[in-house]
């Protein structure tokens, strides 16, 4: 063993305080930046979440990640957001279509649209008097079918050329790489281990359903 | 008589065999779901999807060998008041996982994009048997609650004995059974806190392994094929009560395995799994307390032996073969686990004597139980079991048992959180 004195603290070892103290609220964004849709942040009645006076513009939102949990939306939202960082660079996000906004502030008050092709008397129906306006129902996090066929691919190592009818049984002989392998994708997803079907006869596929949007 | 079994035999394989040959006489829609983009549908076929890319591609990549003047699909959206529009197809390919006859996927552009509220989106795939899919607005997801399980470690209920009435004395017996239940879990099921039990008995005074044991294990499962189990409370004792310990046993297990695959003769551009193998190590500790021993000297009654240690190293070997002989699948399995002790503790000695005499000593306890099963279906079998050694707390000494009998099999696939 080394003697501990020649080991020495590196630069890399430390991390900025508001890194750490700022981790919890704040989030990190995935979707696309929708064309010609630039609004001024004062004219908007929003503000700028960095206070800056640069404009905002409407993103097609997919998916956020919050401390290292990625959350693949059910549906996609428009939200005003500001210009982008880069390229999506996590949560399984193709780079060349998709950007990230990190670091937003969670508690950052922004505009929220809703596009649907309505007829106008349905939409004036919806705000007339006495009409609840529809809830907003709680986001259980999932994948959709692409990325969800990946993760399952990925956790199994199992041969690309295995249908995904291949039961579970036959690709895991022990139960403790059949447990591995379901907490595997519970952790991708981020769902509870107990939501993924492990039974031996179980398949592939009925892992990829269980996680599916 | 023998006739009249291989006949059950083969017509119950047929029934098993039967769902394999239906599949294979058209193509089937999975499922379907909306994608990313409004615009845009993804379909899964059942898999292993006897199907190329040139047959669902659009526009087509090889004009002259799969000319496709028109995309295989339609599309027609039910608003919610029950009028359906057909919205055209513009592109259609497997491009985005690849690998067609293994995932099935499908992703479907469409030249408008989807309303956000419809009563239900029909999809049909217009060649071959005309394979179809709806989409509904909510489609309650399916949950299947219990799900056949393969051995007896990977099983939350498991039931395997033989029982023999006999005219003019007690019946024979052997029972060699488990439960367990996950009480609770967290960290996305990583921690789990379960109730087991395990019976492992004999009616032969010679042959019994006498073993009885209940615990509330607290195992952390990680994605590295490594599992964890905290010590906390459990007891072991042996039918009569005469031994009764209270233990802990913290372990590590570590498996590494291999699956050996073969082409699919009957699903071209498939693979099928032709045998897996697998090796579980183990290494872990028991250690507790004798509350009761009825079977050390005469003047120490009161209060059992006191506390003990165990090192407890075992290894478990599995093999599957699916789809063989007519059966759903041939299993073997065997485990050894060896105890070394670091005090005395009771052992019944059971060879060459008419009556089981008890000893006191520190020696290694082994045990090995090897056992095949012929799996007829995915939860019945007909299984061949041998066992060697002993257990705790009696360690009487089984010299090896060996037992034909059914099994029946499932292990509970979710849990409460």
């Amino acid at each position: 063993m080394a003697p501990k004195d020649k080991w020495k603290i590196t630069p890399k070892h430390f991390i900025g305080f508001s890194e750490v103290a700022g981790g919890h609220a704040t989030i990190s964004v995935y979707g696309r930046v929708v064309k010609n849709t630039e609004l001024q942040p004062g004219e908007s009645g929003i503000l700028h979440p960095s206070g800056a006076g640069t404009p905002l513009q409407l993103a097609h939102v997919v998916g956020y990640s919050d401390q290292g949990r990625c959350v693949t939306l059910a549906e996609p939202q428009l939200v005003a957001l500001p210009v982008p960082d880069g390229p999506a660079d996590s949560c399984g996000w193709d780079s060349n279509q998709y950007v990230v906004w990190k670091n937003l502030p969670k508690n950052w008050a922004t505009l929220h649209l809703k596009a649907s092709t309505r007829s106008l008397h349905s939409v004036l129906k919806l705000a007339a008097p006495g009409v609840e306006s529809e809830a907003a129902a709680p986001i259980k996090p999932c994948l959709d079918l692409p990325a969800a066929i990946a993760l399952v691919r990925s956790c199994s190592k199992a041969s690309p050329d295995l249908p995904l009818s291949t039961q579970l049984g036959q690709l895991f002989t022990s139960p403790t790489q059949r447990n591995s392998f379901c907490q595997c994708v519970a952790d991708g997803v981020p769902i509870d281990r107990s939501q993924i079907p492990s039974g031996a006869t179980n398949s592939l596929q009925d892992v990829v359903d269980a996680i599916a949007c | 008589m023998l006739t009249n079994t291989i006949k059950k035999l083969v017509f119950t394989a047929l029934l098993v065999g039967w769902p394999a040959l239906a599949s294979a006489a058209g193509l089937k829609i999975h499922t379907a779901k909306l994608g990313r983009q409004p615009s845009q549908i993804w379909v899964q076929f059942e898999t292993p999807a006897v199907l190329s890319d040139c047959e669902i591609e659009y526009p087509t990549n090889n004009p002259t060998n799969c000319p496709q003047p028109n995309p295989p699909w339609d599309v027609i959206v039910y608003d919610p008041s029950g009028v359906a529009s057909p919205i055209k197809v513009i592109t259609s390919s497997s491009q985005p996982i690849g690998n067609l006859p293994a995932n099935g996927l499908v992703q479907l552009n469409l030249e408008n994009p989807l309303p956000l509220h419809f009563s239900r989106i029909d999809i049909t795939f217009t060649k071959r048997n005309l394979p179809h899919f709806s989409i509904e607005p909510t489609a309650a997801p399916t949950a299947k609650w219990i799900s056949p399980a393969k051995t007896k470690d990977d099983s939350n209920v498991y039931i395997s004995g033989t029982f023999a009435p006999a005219e003019g004395g007690s019946p024979s017996y052997t029972i060699d059974s488990k439960a367990s239940y996950v009480l609770h879990s967290f960290s996305n099921g990583a921690y789990t806190v379960s109730a087991t039990g395990d019976i492992n008995t004999d009616k032969k005074k010679t042959a019994d392994p006498d073993s009885f044991h209940w615990a509330i294990p607290v195992q952390h499962v990680t994605k590295y094929n490594l599992t964890e189990q905290f010590p906390t409370i459990g007891m072991e004792l042996d039918k009569k009560g005469n031994a009764i310990n209270l233990v802990s046993a913290p372990s590590v297990t570590g498996a590494i395995g291999h699956v050996f695959v073969r082409e699919d003769t009957k699903n071209p551009g498939t693979k099928t799994v032709a045998a897996s193998v697998g090796l579980e190590l183990s290494g872990g500790l028991e250690f507790g307390s004798n509350l009761k021993n009825d079977f050390a000297v005469a003047n120490r009654t009161l209060g059992g032996q006191g506390w003990f240690l165990r090192g407890v190293p075992s290894a478990n070997l599995y093999l599957i073969i699916p789809k063989v002989l007519h059966l759903n699948k041939i299993s073997f399995s065997s485990s050894y686990t060896a105890r070394l002790l670091t005090t005395d503790e009771v052992f019944i000695e059971t060879r060459h004597t008419a009556k089981p005499i008890p000893e006191l000593s520190d020696k290694t306890r082994n045990y090995v139980q090897n056992s095949l099963t012929f799996m007829l279906t995915d939860y019945f079998g007909i299984q061949i079991k041998h066992q060697y050694g002993s257990l705790p707390p009696a360690f009487s000494f089984v010299q090896n048992s060996g037992s034909v009998g059914l099994v029946f099999a499932f292990k509970e696939t979710r849990v409460p959180q």
